[in-house]
């Protein structure tokens, strides 16, 4: 179906519910609607489903994910009850290994069992493994007390917005994570430095701990980062860090596959004008042109800008709804970068990159370079020494022969400037590929194309608000956030799960399925009460 | 005192909160040395601390000593073309000064000043629970209004992004926020910081002078003495930790031990070198350090606005970003461009003593740490007289003498500043200047650990 059509001024009904935007979140909270039994109708402005999770070609032969490029706490329960296995969700690696490259020369690897730190790391740091394996340990530890809080299971209390933080902080103060409760609050820095001393080690722990967040190792509510970040470790799904079969775009389908099973009708290339609220509830959307399809459940996928301050209205908003989805001009972010690389470079005798198989590499400073880097990002200047997850995606080998060109790194670079001035992009992306260059290539001759793309061009790239593609607050920050949109909508049959709806970086599918169970059991109660 | 039974507490900093919390707890019936923690020499008597609280005035009945505090008469941000923003003790002063500016920033101040109550409440309950050391559940909501929820919300938030909610005038802001430098410096940008700028903004901290005479300084000193207190008259210069408790070696080369420490302010913990382990520690300190500069002036100085006063505190910071910037810098171990400046006249006038609330703790010189060197101190120092020429007239021309002293721990072989010693023996009272209250509080908190065993 196309947009043309659906512009003429008329009024549509025969849905029961609708669910706005393509991500990951929304097709889950399609399919779980789908699956209650709700003739359900997905509307995505882009020109197809999901392209943010899809892949993108970025120079002649090469594709590389548009921005997420791996699944940290994908929701077990949204696997199972969605059956996506059946949809053809596979995983080329559930526990990749990392490879961590700290400063100048510090190099080592981590199984992707983190259980077994200690025999990944007991040659190279004898003293410290067994500790390094204590802190994973009561780290996922204190990932499973905490789940409750970043798995979306606070529907039951939506009344609560703000009320909420001092249980969420008794209940964390309480958890027993390996002795670790008391220190739930504390930053990252500080916890490992209680309990290991190789300082590369420390800044391994604090990079992943703050990736992609607004926080510094320093800084307080950071090793909340890190239990989140185990989150699919922890969660019973057994993959602290997967890569699907297919990379993102393998979830994508078989989450679209699932959707369809389901029943849901999808309509791209749709330009919404806003949100039907009449009365104390959601009646459906209005299109640009006028033409309004009409139904008691709207579930919107799309930015909270977009959701609340175009589609809704501010008039219609709680103040400090508006408030929080203002938000302020985002000074952080992870900027994406591609590199090809041709064939014959040394990447290809790597011994820790199997060909075939995805390879996963953290890129930092030491520890103070990581806070540095923090604060030279947030004036806008370039960062010495950002960390750099690179993902060595697979490429097609037989008999230790690369089949294609050459070999695609994807790369998340954070922190950076969000809006950076040219001279500073130009600093970055020429940083990114030189530091990427470790991996085993070489800069000059080996790099077939490159290119970084920073967080306001993504957003422009994805037609959504710079704020889905700015660092995150720290979780604690972020799970007040996310509760603040649920509890301010008071409207009847409307659910949010854009971004900011969930707690962590990363697609986990907890929003979306929170967000289509409550609207499911909102729309039953009213049925009796009426 | 060296070889004798180890102290159950040593109170590092001789300072207003060190004797307070000395006092209670060798009150509380704890073997307690109090030491000097190595840079009260350098802060002149008149410079201007948080106030004591009504409680500890009464249990330490400090009333009876006949002493006084003197409160400041405003905190004054002084900007460039002798522009002045001005907070008064009294809200509705400030209020009315604001007024004159913004009217709608100052009925936001009024918002703002019960906010700010609220969430010094929750913070102080939540902060109780957390340590579980009191054992106490966070308590329900006192005053469940908006507000409240309001300021619980906020207490996870960056001060930066509380502020922009409430004022329009970025200048407004500034001088708000700058208030916070006068009891501790926190960092503006970090999550969760609004908790500890709304203690540093707390009415009852409202800076306050020890005259000459009888005076509150000198009368919990007293109490110290009275209450069994050991003294000591040489400042810390190394603390180890042993397999029960600490071993403090001290200027005169004596060595003691305590078996907790609790260090009088952050301050006084910078300069001993030790960190309190745990949850929420405050800001992002660690790296900053402070720097005092007293400069001695050939001539009488005329306060720099027409109705600033001899005991005004004033500062220098025209922006957040400013603030955040130092913060930055001194992460970065990078010279500071604008660091923001707290200053005061003596009574004569013919004294500054200006501080550098966030400094470099150390710099970085090809990846290698180090220290601060004699010409780091004398640069710096220049470059605070320059930004107190640009606000002030004369100063510049009047200036005889000046004395720079860097707050600094204990260093390494190579000259560069050791990492603190960290340990959940150790305790900090928050505040560069020393809060009296929570000093106290910590210990109430160790008494009633001892007492329950």
């Amino acid at each position: 179906m196309n947009a043309e059509r659906l512009s003429a001024a008329r009024i549509e009904g025969g849905y029961d519910a609708i669910v706005l935007g393509g991500g990951p979140e929304s097709l889950v909270a399609a399919a779980y609607l789908g699956r209650a039994g709700f003739a359900t109708l997905l509307l995505e402005p882009d020109v197809e489903v999901g392209a943010i999770t899809l892949d993108r070609t970025f120079a002649e032969e090469f594709d590389a994910p548009s921005y997420e490029h791996l699944l940290y706490g994908l929701d077990p329960r949204v696997v199972r009850e969605l059956a996506l296995y059946r949809h053809g969700l596979a995983f080329a690696a559930r526990r990749l290994d990392t490879t961590y490259m700290i400063g100048e020369r510090e190099r080592f690897s981590l199984n992707g069992d983190l259980w077994r730190t200690k025999d990944a790391l007991v040659e190279r740091f004898p003293d410290e493994a067994g500790a390094a394996e204590r802190f994973f340990k009561s780290a996922i530890s204190l990932s499973e007390n905490a789940r409750h809080l970043f798995s979306g299971d606070w529907a039951g209390d939506l009344s609560s917005g703000y009320g909420a933080l001092p249980e969420t902080l008794q209940r964390l103060a309480e958890a027993r994570g390996g002795g670790l409760g008391r220190r739930a609050l504390s930053s990252v820095e500080e916890v490992a430095e209680a309990q290991f001393s190789a300082p590369e080690l420390r800044a391994a722990v604090g990079a992943e701990a703050v990736f992609r967040y607004d926080c510094e190792p320093a800084d307080d509510f950071s090793f909340l980062g890190l239990a989140v970040r185990l989150g699919g470790e922890s969660s019973g799904l057994r993959a602290a860090i997967a890569y699907p079969e297919h990379g993102m775009t393998g979830l994508a389908q078989a989450l679209r596959r699932s959707a369809q099973a389901a029943g849901v009708e999808f309509r791209t290339g749709v330009q919404l004008s806003r949100i039907l609220i009449e009365w104390d509830g959601a009646a459906g959307v209005e299109l640009q042109g006028g033409g309004q399809i009409r139904c008691p459940i709207v579930v919107s996928g799309l930015d909270p800008v977009k959701t609340f301050l175009d589609l809704i209205g501010p008039a219609e908003l709680d103040i400090e709804l508006q408030r929080e989805a203002t938000g302020r001009a985002p000074m952080l972010g992870a900027a994406k970068a591609n590199v090809a690389v041709s064939a014959d470079a040394a990447i290809a005798g790597e011994a820790a990159i199997r060909l075939g198989a995805p390879a996963r590499f953290v890129l930092a400073g030491e520890a103070a370079d990581i806070g540095r880097a923090y604060a030279a990002a947030r004036r806008g200047a370039a960062p010495e020494k950002p960390i750099i997850e690179a993902v060595v995606l697979p490429t097609p080998v037989e008999d230790d022969r690369i089949l294609a060109n050459g070999v695609a790194i994807s790369a998340l670079v954070h922190p950076t400037p969000a809006e950076p001035r040219p001279d500073v992009r130009r600093k970055v992306a020429a940083d990114v590929v030189e530091r990427l260059a470790a991996l085993g290539f070489d800069a000059k001759t080996d790099v077939i194309s490159s290119e970084t793309l920073f967080a306001g061009d993504l957003a422009k790239r994805a037609g959504v608000h710079i704020g889905s593609f700015a660092a995150e607050p720290p979780v604690l920050e972020q799970l007040l956030r996310s509760r603040v949109y649920g509890s301010m909508m008071n409207y009847a049959g409307f659910q949010f799960c854009g971004h900011g709806a969930g707690v962590g970086t990363g697609v986990s599918g907890a929003s979306g399925r929170r967000a289509a169970k409550a609207a499911v059991r909102d729309f039953r109660r009213r049925r009796k009460a009426a | 005192m060296a070889g004798d039974k180890p102290y159950q507490l040593a109170v590092l900093g001789a300072e207003p909160s060190g004797f307070a919390a000395a006092a209670v707890a060798a009150l509380g019936g704890l073997r307690t040395v109090l030491i000097p923690a190595g840079w009260e020499h350098a802060a002149p008597a008149y410079a201007a601390r948080p106030g004591a609280p009504a409680d500890v005035w009464r249990r330490l009945a400090l009333h009876r000593s006949g002493a006084r505090e003197t409160p400041v008469s405003a905190c004054v941000s002084l900007r460039a073309e002798g522009r002045a923003s001005f907070t008064y003790k009294s809200e509705a002063e400030t209020r009315d000064a604001l007024a004159e500016r913004s009217e709608a920033d100052a009925a936001a101040l009024a918002e703002f000043e019960i906010v700010l109550e609220r969430a010094r409440a929750h913070a102080q309950s939540l902060a109780g629970a957390l340590l579980k050391r009191n054992g106490a559940a966070h308590a329900a909501d006192p005053y469940a209004d908006e507000a409240s929820a309001r300021a619980l919300r906020h207490l996870t938030q960056p001060y930066r992004a509380v502020l922009a909610d409430y004022f329009a005038d970025p200048e407004v802001r500034a001088h708000v926020a700058s208030r916070s430098l006068n009891a501790d410096a926190i960092s503006p940008y970090a999550y969760g910081s609004f908790g500890a700028f709304a203690d540093a903004l707390d009415p009852e901290k409202w800076p306050v002078r020890d005259g000459s005479g009888a005076n509150v300084a000198a009368a919990l000193r007293e109490c110290a003495v009275d209450a069994g207190v050991d003294i000591g008259e040489f400042a810390v210069t190394s603390i180890e930790e042993e397999k029960v408790g600490f071993a403090v070696s001290c200027g005169d080369g004596g060595t003691l031990r305590a078996r907790k420490l609790l260090a009088a302010s952050q301050r006084s913990a910078r300069a001993a070198g030790v960190a309190a382990a745990g949850a929420l520690r405050r800001g992002r300190a660690a790296d900053a350090t402070e720097v005092f500069v007293k400069l001695g002036l050939s001539q009488q100085l005329q306060p720099p606005s027409l109705e600033a006063e001899n005991d005004t505190l004033f500062t220098i910071a025209d922006s957040l970003g400013e603030i955040q910037r130092a913060f930055d810098q001194a992460r970065d171990g990078a010279w500071p461009d604008k660091p923001p400046v707290v200053f005061e006249l003596s009574d004569d006038r013919r004294e500054i003593f200006a501080r550098a609330p966030v400094a470099p703790g150390r710099f970085f010189v090809d990846g290698e740490a180090r220290g601060w060197s004699e010409q780091d101190r004398q640069a710096f120092a220049t470059r605070i007289v320059r930004r107190l020429s640009e606000r002030l007239d004369g100063v510049d021309r009047t200036l005889r003498r000046t004395e720079v002293f860097v707050v600094e721990g204990p260093l390494d072989e190579n000259g560069a500043p050791r990492e603190a010693l960290r340990s959940d023996n150790v305790m900090v009272a928050g505040g560069a200047g020393g809060d009296i209250g929570e000093a106290v509080r910590l210990v109430d908190v160790l008494l009633k650990e001892a007492g329950g065993r």
